[in-house]
């Protein structure tokens, strides 16, 4: 397995001088080449314009003679036309019907009153007690105030504002008024734009001129009502129809009439009106209380003598200033007067509206605190029509031009809008954008009839725009 | 005579809400105006081919009737056309509310 085994030695020579040659070749193809191409479609803009060839006014030779004779004749007869056009009231709201699709109520403003309209003393003021639309419905007047458990220690105050021109309600007030004590009841003069009367809880009647910068031009009636005013209204005289007096209402059982002069102002006392306690029978068996003082009342527009006035406690007065007799025991320049004719069924509640209807004679509305809105005729004792409601109104109104809508806002804090006819709700109008709380007046523009503005218990106020058209048809 | 035109025309123009007045020919071209070279063409020669056309259906429905007076009312205007043989007057005004 194992054996030896000798080999030749080998050598090698050593080759360590020869250098190696190396040759670099390369091989190409062809150049490098690269193209870049972008496509990308044209935008183009034709656009022609035509214009119609200018309108050349050809002169003619007319005979003026017979021209101006010939308009001298129809002249009154345009006049008549173009006054006719000026004061018609034919188209006041109308829509045509494609129009009402894009018709909706719309929130034109929200705005906080009580910064503006700060009493300085005492409890600040949260609650808008009356808004007033002059004639023009131009100028908004405002008034606050706050709860009274007893007497009124604040000072009373009225911003007034003018719409600017896109009816919007400015931020700062054209005017501030101060009276002495809260004020609850507040009214423009129906044709007077700038005059504005005022009635306090302590009982004094204020009138005010706006257009003097004067605040010290104003009257002001001491005493007019020992106990608080409760409502003020502008009316009609039934001696001379042309002037306009001052009613005034209190809880003093009182309803007053004021010969009223614009300039200077002047306000004289005319007549006293008390209504007798009703007799039994024509009140609830529940209503013990001695009914005495006036809450609400209206004139009628269609008989200035003709009026309603509500009772505390829930009754409701037909009275005439024409038939009213001299009451026991008042004399000389105190005379008091009783306008009663009859009673009407009485609410349940207490009173907190009472409104005649701008179009129909016979008819008025009252609203209570016992949530009915009844509409009454005049000669009828009973209610045509109850209208049932969940929350109770605090203020409600016809609709101008719209015979069978009323609107009305209370504690459901919203505009609630009825169909006197069909006595029943239509719809509440509301928004997101607005905070709900109870709206506590309401004020419809004598103008611009779909323009309305609502007053809260937290011192806002709302502009709307409401088409009541929209409603009618419903 | 032309001075009485004029101020009859003043007038009318200074009347609340008129925007112009213009008085047609019973060609329908225009003799006065107080409107643009424009407006006042396409009123003459359209307002004077509807008055023409109103004359007709009053005179059609009853030949013993007249056209006396025209009023169209649009939603930014209040048109009045007071037609007779020679002349149209023709005022544009602008209703208040």
């Amino acid at each position: 397995m194992f054996g030896i085994k000798h080999n030749e030695c080998v050598g090698f020579e050593s080759r360590w001088k020869v250098t190696k040659v190396v040759t670099a070749s390369s091989t190409q193809t062809t150049d490098f080449s690269s193209n870049e191409k972008g496509t990308n479609t044209a935008e183009r803009a034709c656009i022609e314009v035509q214009t119609d060839d200018r309108a050349q006014l050809e002169t003619t030779e007319a005979d003026m003679e017979r021209l101006a004779a010939w308009l001298s004749k129809i002249y009154p007869k345009v006049e008549k036309a173009m006054d006719e056009c000026s004061t018609s009231q034919a188209f006041r709201g109308y829509r045509m019907q494609g129009d009402l699709q894009d018709a909706n109520c719309k929130l034109l403003q929200n705005m906080s009153i009580v910064n503006v309209l700060d009493g300085g003393s005492g409890d600040k003021m949260t609650r808008i007690s009356n808004i007033t639309w002059n004639q023009t419905g131009k100028s908004i007047a405002i008034s606050c105030n706050s709860e009274h458990d007893s007497w009124c220690h604040h000072n009373g105050c009225v911003v007034i504002f003018t719409l600017n021109r896109d009816g919007k309600i400015p931020d700062l007030p054209r005017k501030r008024l101060t009276t002495e004590s809260c004020i609850t009841s507040l009214k423009f003069h129906p044709t007077h734009p700038a005059i504005i009367a005022a009635g306090t809880f302590t009982g004094t009647v204020r009138v005010w001129n706006i257009q003097n910068e004067e605040e010290e031009d104003s009257i002001s009636k001491e005493n007019v009502h020992s106990e608080a005013i409760t409502q003020i209204s502008w009316v009609r005289d039934v001696d001379l129809t042309r002037d306009v007096l001052l009613a005034t209402s209190s809880t003093d059982g009182y309803l007053k009439l004021w010969n009223f002069k614009s300039s200077p102002l002047g306000l004289n006392h005319k007549v006293s009106y008390k209504i007798k306690i009703p007799l039994f029978g024509a009140v609830k068996s529940d209503s013990e209380k001695i009914i005495q003082g006036i809450v609400a009342f209206d004139f009628s527009p269609h008989s200035p003598e003709l009026f309603v006035v509500g009772l505390e406690g829930g009754c409701i007065a037909h009275c005439s200033t024409l038939g009213a007799f001299e009451l026991k025991g008042s004399s000389g320049e105190n005379k008091v007067f009783d306008p009663l004719s009859k009673y009407y069924e009485p609410h349940d509640g207490e009173i907190t509206c009472i409104s005649f209807s701008p179009t129909r004679s016979e008819m008025f509305l009252t609203c209570g605190t016992d949530a009915e809105v009844r509409i009454y005729l005049i000669g009828q004792e009973d209610p045509a029509q109850v209208i049932f409601i969940r929350d109770t109104l605090l203020d409600i109104a016809f609709v101008p031009y719209e015979e069978k809508l009323i609107a009305g806002c209370g504690l459901k804090g919203m505009l609630e809008i009825f169909n006197v006819v069909k006595g029943k709700a239509l719809s509440d109008i509301t928004t997101e954008d607005v905070r709900k709380s109870t709206l506590t007046k309401l004020a419809i523009n004598g103008n611009k009839t779909n323009i309305v503005a609502l007053g809260n218990s937290n011192g806002e106020l709302q502009l709307w725009s409401v088409p009541w058209i929209l409603f009618s048809m419903k | 005579m032309s001075n009485e035109v004029e101020e009859t025309m003043k007038r009318i123009q200074s009347h609340k809400g008129v925007v112009g007045t213009i008085v047609v020919n019973s060609e329908g071209i225009p003799i006065k105006t107080t409107l643009d070279n424009t407006t006042t063409v396409q009123y003459a020669g359209l307002i004077s081919s509807l008055a023409d056309k109103a004359r007709s259906v009053v005179r059609d429905l009853d030949p013993s009737n007249d056209l006396t007076f025209l009023r169209i009312r649009s939603k930014k205007h209040e048109i009045m056309v007071a037609p007779d043989k020679e002349f149209i007057l023709i005022v544009v005004q602008n209703p208040t509310d």
